[in-house]
């Protein structure tokens, strides 16, 4: 039992270190030259947590999205980045969570990742609303969305490709295995 | 009679003879694309998220005021409350502060035009001058938002048909 839960906490290190690598790489695309919005991202990060809520639990999904955000912070971030990223990351997930229970019968990869997608701008909306007292950075929360319906759209193309792929070579059957013998 | 052919990273290829002896080749990626359907619950996020969008949006789009006021405000207390109609010349706004912000009105518009913070956002906002607009510098917490005021009898109808 020991074995196992050793094992998940190395795929969680392993996922950390593909998300903050996602994140980087993210980063290279100057999206905020174009828009100059703060908080506009492709998510690419967000993969890695539809994939953790998919084959792992939500305790590995809680802990891969805190951990990356303080990584990614320290590296590219200040405290206010590390702030939006958090809560935002925290409402994704919330919404990804309860999304998730719907899946193939009522929601597809798809709408998961848009509503995570949105919920993630709703909350860094939320925090900046909070930090500068004030309600005008509401109007900012429309194009937000709609760049959220555009970039969801292409992290769930992105996470059901992968997620396929895994099945077809099985390693997500092995991991599904190890969670069944865990509980 | 089954056998994969190829096998890499991006695609899984299954080539399988039928006892008919036709030979299909069909390429797993392929099928997945296919596989991807819509559920009815995805239209209804897309729905829900294109109306808070559109909903948030409404602050936005304002009519032409009379008169538009610039409002500065640091740290939720306001600093300066400028008409903006009267403005012409260059009038420059310093805070000296963590981050040292440049703010310049001139000609009913107003900016960042220098600014001390990390990212820049602000100063690459730009003039604004409409109500309802507003630039942000978020690590110095200095917003800058106009507001505008109507006068009652001036309203939108243009003629009254009897």
């Amino acid at each position: 039992m020991k074995n196992i839960a050793l094992k998940i906490t190395i795929i969680d290190g392993i996922l950390i270190s593909m998300a903050l690598i996602l994140s980087y790489v993210e980063r290279l695309f100057p999206i905020g030259f174009i828009i100059p919005i703060p908080g506009i991202k492709i998510g690419l990060a967000n993969i890695i947590t539809i994939f953790a809520l998919f084959y792992l639990d939500i305790k590995s999904a809680v802990i891969i999205a805190i951990i990356r955000c303080i990584i990614s912070s320290m590296l590219f971030g200040s405290v206010y980045s590390f702030l939006f990223s958090l809560s935002g990351a925290m409402i994704a997930l919330i919404a990804m969570v309860s999304l998730i229970r719907g899946y193939n019968r009522y929601f597809s990869i798809f709408g998961i990742s848009i509503g995570g997608a949105a919920a993630h701008n709703i909350g860094q909306i939320i925090i900046a609303t909070i930090l500068l007292k004030s309600s005008a950075v509401l109007p900012y929360l429309s194009i937000l969305l709609f760049s959220a319906i555009i970039t969801g759209t292409l992290t769930g193309f992105v996470s059901e490709k992968l997620i396929g792929h895994l099945d077809k070579i099985g390693i997500s059957k092995a991991l599904i295995c190890q969670k069944l013998s865990n509980s | 009679m089954k056998c994969i052919i190829s096998l890499n990273l991006w695609e899984i290829q299954v080539a399988s003879l039928t006892n008919d002896g036709e030979f299909i080749l069909r390429t797993a990626g392929m099928e997945l694309i296919m596989k991807t359907k819509l559920k009815p619950g995805d239209f209804i996020i897309l729905i829900i998220v294109i109306t808070i969008a559109l909903s948030s949006m409404a602050a936005f789009i304002q009519k032409d005021a009379d008169i538009s006021r610039a409002i500065i405000i640091k740290d939720g207390k306001t600093l300066y409350d400028i008409n903006l109609n009267k403005v012409k010349k260059r009038t420059e706004i310093r805070d000296e502060g963590k981050y040292n912000e440049l703010i310049v009105l001139e000609n009913g518009k107003v900016r960042f035009e220098e600014s001390d913070c990390p990212d820049k956002v602000c100063v690459r906002t730009g003039w604004i001058s409409r109500p309802g607009q507003s630039a942000v510098c978020l690590p110095a917490g200095i917003i800058i938002k106009i507001v505008g005021e109507y006068n009652e009898d001036n309203n939108d109808i243009d003629i009254i048909l009897k």
